[in-house]
């Protein structure tokens, strides 16, 4: 058999439980185990792997359902939804989603979302730094270009509009002692927020925006230039780019169109 | 307010709300220096040593890798020599 098909039909034992028997046929028993459980051996250790790391990847999601319900979700996970790529921290996307599906968790979408936030900060942290632009060069622009300004958002920044508290729910889940933190008894589970992820040089920030600031973030990361600002939020707008720039949330700016 | 008002007064807040940063930023730029021979496998900061980035350091307390301190702590750590440029 060529080195290729018996690679991928041994992946296929390991991330397919119905495919263990097929892959035992290429190996022979020794000792005390049989094929299968020879071939079982690869499947358990990828898939222990990977359940560690989902664990350290969701580790609130995790507290809020329980080490056992989290172990057979993410098995079924990993068989679903196996690596494609050789780097680790590219692997979990799409984690929420799966839990969203499991008819257990239909009344407990808020536990999805903050799977999601989780998501989330583990993206901002591995998207690379980048510089500011100089803001004090919009003096030198015109006035056309001062009006068709559009400004960016950092690269890793993460934008979520939650029906629940994930915020408040992930704090309540963390032994540092922050200062907007409540106890989960505290929290009252139908508060919707919007909250901003984003990394700036070795620090994950994670803030929950009031509806303001939110709907501002939400019009730049839409492309909306300086003219649209100004018709959405009217004499708000300087201010709400006081709070943005003075918070490191806004990194550069353009005159040219999107793409 | 018409929207020419609006944008003039968005860009007098952009304008001092950067210069402030940048002045802050300034403010809080500690003076920094390049450390070697004092770092564990795995935790150095940029490239060096025959590979291309940060966290590549093989072994514990390579002489060739390095992590940036504040400036004057290099000196002090047993083993640490100071890497000039």
């Amino acid at each position: 058999m060529p080195l290729l098909e018996l690679q991928q039909r041994l992946i296929s034992a390991i991330f397919q439980r119905d495919q263990l028997a097929a892959a035992a046929n290429l190996v022979k028993t020794q000792g005390r185990l049989n094929s299968e459980q020879r071939v079982g051996i690869y499947r358990n250790s990828a898939h222990g792997i990977l359940l560690d790391y989902l664990e350290s990847l969701y580790p609130v999601s995790l507290e809020l359902v329980g080490t056992e319900f989290f172990g057979r979700a993410a098995h079924n996970f990993i068989d679903q939804a196996p690596p494609t790529s050789p780097f680790l921290a590219e692997y979990g996307v799409g984690f929420a989603e799966h839990l969203a599906q499991l008819p257990a968790l239909q009344e407990l979408m808020w536990i999805v979302e903050v799977t999601q936030l989780e998501w989330a900060r583990h993206a901002a942290w591995h998207t690379v730094n980048q510089a500011s632009s100089d803001f004090t060069q919009l003096e030198t622009l015109s006035a056309q270009e001062q009006a068709e300004l559009r400004f960016q958002l950092p690269h890793s920044a993460q934008l979520l509009s939650s029906t629940a508290p994930i915020h408040s729910i992930w704090l309540a889940h963390q032994t540092e002692p922050y200062a907007d933190k409540l106890s989960f008894e505290e929290i009252d589970l139908q508060t919707a927020e919007q909250v901003l992820i984003f990394r700036e040089h070795r620090h994950l920030h994670q803030i929950s925006l009031n509806h303001d600031d939110a709907a501002f973030l939400k019009a730049v990361q839409n492309q909306a230039t300086m003219n649209e600002l100004a018709e959405q939020f009217a004499e708000q707008l300087p201010w709400l780019f006081s709070i943005a720039l003075q918070n490191a949330w806004l990194t550069g700016f353009t005159t040219t169109q999107p793409v | 307010m018409q929207n020419k008002q609006i944008i003039t007064a968005a860009l007098m807040a952009i304008g001092l709300s950067a210069a402030l940063s940048v002045a802050t930023a300034e403010d809080k730029k500690p003076e920094t220096e390049k450390c070697a021979g004092i770092v564990k496998a795995g935790m150095n900061d940029c490239g060096a040593n025959g590979h291309a980035c940060a966290g590549k350091a093989a072994k514990d307390s390579d002489p060739g890798e390095w992590i940036t301190l504040p400036k004057g702590t290099c000196e002090k750590i047993a083993g640490g020599t100071v890497v000039k440029g």
